[in-house]
């Protein structure tokens, strides 16, 4: 009696545990966006940086400079994403309260002229190592401007993804995954775990 | 997630009520989903012409991270900017010995678990006393773990001046805190490159007991291939660290950085503060 107690004590757990992981993944994969209107405005009128691929696969990836797991994320899935012919795009934004000169000035640069090359360069150096040479300084008002909306940009973003379950009104999770299904309404991503991005891949046809 | 907002909002309420008039509310605390951060203070009471350590404990959940004062590959460095009156002075942030961590070819430097800033404010024979000022700062971290977060928080800490009721008891957090931090290495320090290889040189007098492993954290983000592996070898008390030097690491003239040790019987590291040279002709 006691073993047969055991048993179904044992199997209990497992069956908890199956169903806890399980919830957890869910809640984790890819979801239709509420506020779809808001967000696609937001992204759209975004200077983003891509390759140029397609008008009609595209991917948004909202990231900043030492962002270590957008870096990983990029290594790892975009090529696979490309090679899908999906646009992978980038908007880069700056965080308010730790930023350097160096890090705006590119951030600003990235906004002004939308160039995928500065892109690359911009997110193989670390913050602390950028140097910026060539652009023009974080100071000019143009710069302090472009700054600025980037920053606008992340807090409206991160309180509609917020309402969508991902990150917080406070803090946004980086990077930050947007794509149009294959119904044509946005989807995105907490991603918490990294094994759910491989239903990304799947629903953009790269995996 | 625990929202910010919403704790503070009956705490801010409490807190109006319970100070009078005068008194700085205690607002030291900041609770996300991933971390929990506070800033505390060694001791309530200091005296004018005296210092005072305060600290920015951070507690990260299992599988998270924050960066150290260079961050590797990527990430952020912990940021604190300090808002304190006139005649309170901030010193630089004293950085515990960090870990290295690795994923996706990407190799970062920072910590895990709990760990606390230590930061020393000294505080000007003018101020007025007795009185009460209120030490305030803005942090900032980013907490990675298959995503990253950047997280941050306003942090404020009432603290007495006064000449006479000082408090001198010791603090264990921040004994352990003082533990954390590496420490200036106790004996000779050379580095010599060689090719793409740097060769750190530390000894003689470093026991051999129990020692597992030895990491170099360079102060230069651009120094090292970060994610390399390091080889060291100990002998007759001498160690020697074979760690890989980036491309662009030609013309720097000097290492400087953290060795941390770790030892078998302690899960405990040691860290040891350095800076040398780098010879070019001493090869291997």
């Amino acid at each position: 009696m006691k073993t047969l107690g055991t048993i179904l004590v044992a199997a209990c757990a497992l069956v908890g545990a199956q169903h806890s992981i399980a919830v957890d993944d869910i809640a984790d994969r890819p979801k239709t966006l509420q506020h779809e209107a808001e967000i696609a405005s937001l992204l759209q009128s975004a200077p983003w940086v891509s390759p140029g691929l397609s008008k009609d696969k595209v991917l948004y990836m909202v990231s900043w400079q030492s962002c270590p797991y957008c870096l990983a994320y990029e290594r790892d899935d975009f090529p696979k994403l490309q090679a899908a012919g999906v646009d992978t795009r980038v908007i880069v934004y700056v965080r308010a309260v730790s930023s350097t000169p160096q890090e705006r000035a590119g951030v600003a640069e990235l906004w002004r002229h939308r160039s995928w090359e500065l892109w690359k360069r911009f997110v193989k150096i670390p913050t602390s190592s950028w140097t910026a040479e060539g652009l023009p300084a974080d100071t000019e008002p143009d710069s302090v401007a472009l700054v600025a909306k980037s920053q606008d940009l992340a807090d409206k973003l991160r309180v509609l993804m917020s309402e969508n379950g991902i990150g917080t009104r406070q803090h946004l999770n980086l990077p930050t995954l947007i794509w149009r299904g294959k119904d044509g309404h946005l989807r995105g991503c907490g991603c918490e775990n990294v094994e759910v991005r491989k239903y990304v891949l799947e629903e953009l046809g790269a995996s | 997630m625990k929202e910010r907002t919403s704790i503070l909002a009956p705490v801010g309420l409490c807190a109006l009520l319970m100070h009078p008039p005068g008194a700085y509310a205690n607002d030291a605390v900041v609770q996300t989903s991933q971390t929990r951060a506070e800033l505390s203070a060694e001791h309530s009471v200091v005296a004018p012409g005296g210092s005072l350590w305060v600290a920015l404990s951070i507690d990260l959940k299992p599988k998270w991270h924050t960066y150290w004062r260079t961050p590797g590959d990527a990430g952020e460095p912990i940021f604190i900017k300090w808002k304190l009156p006139p005649g309170v002075v901030a010193g630089p942030i004293q950085w515990p010995t960090p870990e290295r961590f690795s994923f996706s070819d990407i190799a970062g430097f920072g910590y895990t678990g709990h760990l606390a800033l230590l930061t020393e404010l000294k505080i000007a024979p003018t101020v007025a006393a007795p009185a009460e000022i209120l030490l305030e700062a803005d942090g900032a971290w980013l907490v990675c773990a298959e995503i990253c977060v950047p997280e941050d928080g306003i942090f404020r800490l009432p603290i007495k001046i006064d000449p006479v009721h000082r408090n001198n008891v010791a603090n264990a957090a921040f004994t352990a805190a003082r533990d954390a931090l590496p420490r200036p290495a106790p004996w000779p320090v050379k580095a010599a490159a060689s090719g793409n290889t740097l060769m750190i040189i530390a000894g003689p007098g470093i026991s051999e007991r129990a020692l597992k492993r030895v990491m170099y954290f360079p102060y230069d983000g651009d120094l090292i291939a970060n994610g390399a592996n390091q080889e060291f070898r100990l002998q007759d008390g001498t160690l020697k660290l074979e760690v890989e030097l980036t491309p662009d690491a030609s013309g720097r003239g000097e290492a400087a950085g953290v060795l941390r040790f770790d030892h078998g019987n302690s899960p405990v590291p040691a860290g040891y503060t350095f800076t040398a040279p780098i010879s070019r002709d001493a090869g291997k």
